[in-house]
């Protein structure tokens, strides 16, 4: 309810005030012969410092180039921990950021890209840079799940709310022969990288960073029997002015 | 002055909510000053900039939402950049890049050039999300109605409460020998566009509402700051 009740001040202040506000929605649907088992829409309030930081970079021109990674500093962590610094703005890797393997779209069987599950139950926190537990591991083998590839971007214009979405949908299916137990968490993970800062006025490092952007925990962890398919859609969307 | 008092009563209900639902909270400030060579202020104004246009938007949602700006049709619901001179951008992806460091990348201009960072005019059209450019822009130099146009200053840094800062400042001198009246502040980014070429992109255009009277030997400085409120 309170949450609620902030959306539509936000929008409404954001509105009048002709700024930006940004949202996210994570879907989360579990079925197996045809039958829903678990089927969840919510608010996600777990963007971590990475995406924050990403956004400033961009929003201010500022180059991400600090060596300590925390408040006040502009950088990203990967996710091995290690820091991603240039300085340069941290952006989009240098390809079509909405084809397979780029952007959020982890392609098929790539467990490091995109849409990610956990069985962590560790507390989201702002500074999450990974899965707060072991990830379940892309394959059909005993406690496996079959990364499928990151359905095409979907982008949607609402005109009476003003706000444009995109889509970021991810299928799992559990090939394994047996339930898998303990499923806690999802990660949505970017490529970004960044471009070169002196010389010529063109050009990128190619070399990307995988970064977290968004870390949400289950409300309580859930079992995957065998068999049974998972859908999880990220929708993030801007509200525009009028 | 109440219509101040609410905009940052607003400001206030909106960094709370943001914070509340863990989203980002951008904003943006633009200060105006003139002073005399004596040292005399004529002009000081300090206002909320309510002025991110329609690329300023494209690119938050391309860089939040990984969506890439190749769409072909410029208006709601599409995502790509208008240049300063109303062309598309294309290709299919897009960031904002190059260093900060030095001038003639991001938002700041060398010396002697308008093409980008903030920039200064004398239009007085009314603000519109859709402004890809100054109505008139103020030509550089120390003729009649020129303004002597100096390099970006460095950009200044500062995290306080939660708040990221960066504060992007410029000066332009009145050599003219007479009074130039400022109508308009735009702020203008070289972005890179299709991986290998640049752009200026428009970000925000605010209209100075009444105008401003630069006299002669006066200095304009304008400062716009960003900032993004992060969550505790």
């Amino acid at each position: 309810m309170i949450d609620y009740i902030a959306g539509k001040i936000a929008r409404k202040t954001a509105h009048n005030l002709h700024l930006p506000y940004i949202e996210a929605h994570l879907e989360v649907e579990m079925t197996r012969d045809g039958k829903s088992l678990l089927h969840k829409r919510q608010r996600s309030k777990s963007f971590v410092r990475n995406a924050y930081n990403v956004l400033f970079s961009q929003a201010s021109a500022s180059e991400a180039d600090d060596t300590t990674f925390g408040a006040g500093y502009v950088n990203v962590k990967t996710i091995t921990g290690t820091i991603g610094k240039r300085d340069t703005p941290v952006s989009w890797i240098p390809n079509d950021v909405s084809s397979l393997g780029n952007g959020f779209r982890g392609d098929e069987g790539i467990s490091t890209h995109g849409i990610v599950l956990g069985l962590g139950t560790g507390a989201e926190s702002f500074e999450d840079y990974y899965l707060s537990g072991a990830v379940i591991p892309n394959g059909n083998g005993s406690g496996q799940l079959n990364y499928n590839p990151t359905e095409a971007l979907t982008k949607v214009w609402s005109a009476g709310t003003r706000t444009l979405s995109n889509s970021i949908k991810r299928y799992f299916n559990n090939n394994s022969g047996g339930q898998i137990n303990g499923w806690g968490e999802i990660i949505l993970i970017g490529k970004v990288n960044f471009a070169y800062s002196y010389g010529t006025l063109s050009g990128w490092y190619y070399d990307a960073y995988s970064v977290v952007f968004s870390r949400d925990l289950l409300t309580s962890p859930l079992d995957i029997p065998d068999k049974a398919q998972i859908k999880i859609v990220y929708t993030i969307s801007l509200v525009y002015p009028s | 002055m109440i219509r101040q008092f609410i905009d940052e009563l607003q400001g206030w209900l909106l960094k709370k909510s943001s914070l509340q639902l863990h989203v980002p909270h951008i904003a943006m400030y633009l200060d105006l000053e003139v002073r005399m060579p004596e040292g005399d202020t004529t002009q000081h104004r300090h206002q909320r900039s309510k002025s991110f246009v329609r690329n300023a938007y494209n690119l938050f949602f391309h860089t939040i939402a990984g969506y890439p700006m190749n769409d072909g049709t410029w208006g709601d619901g599409y995502i790509n950049m208008k240049n300063t001179g109303g062309s598309l951008s294309s290709g299919s992806y897009r960031g904002f890049c190059f260093g900060v460091d030095s001038n003639g990348q991001g938002f700041l201009s060398p010396g002697s050039a308008n093409d980008f960072g903030i920039v200064v005019g004398t239009g007085t059209g009314a603000e519109s999300f859709d402004s890809y450019a100054l109505g008139t822009k103020i030509a550089i130099g120390n003729g009649t109605g020129q303004l002597y146009t100096l390099r970006s200053e460095d950009p200044v840094d500062s995290y306080i409460s939660l708040t990221k800062e960066r504060t992007l400042v410029r000066y332009f001198n009145n050599n003219s020998g007479s009074t130039i009246s400022l109508g308009e502040v735009g702020l203008i980014g070289r972005v890179i566009t299709g991986g290998d070429s640049s752009m200026y992109a428009l970000f925000s255009r605010d209209l100075v509402t009444p105008a401003i009277s630069i006299y002669d030997k006066a200095q304009l400085k304008v400062t716009y700051t960003i900032s993004l409120v992060y969550p505790s």
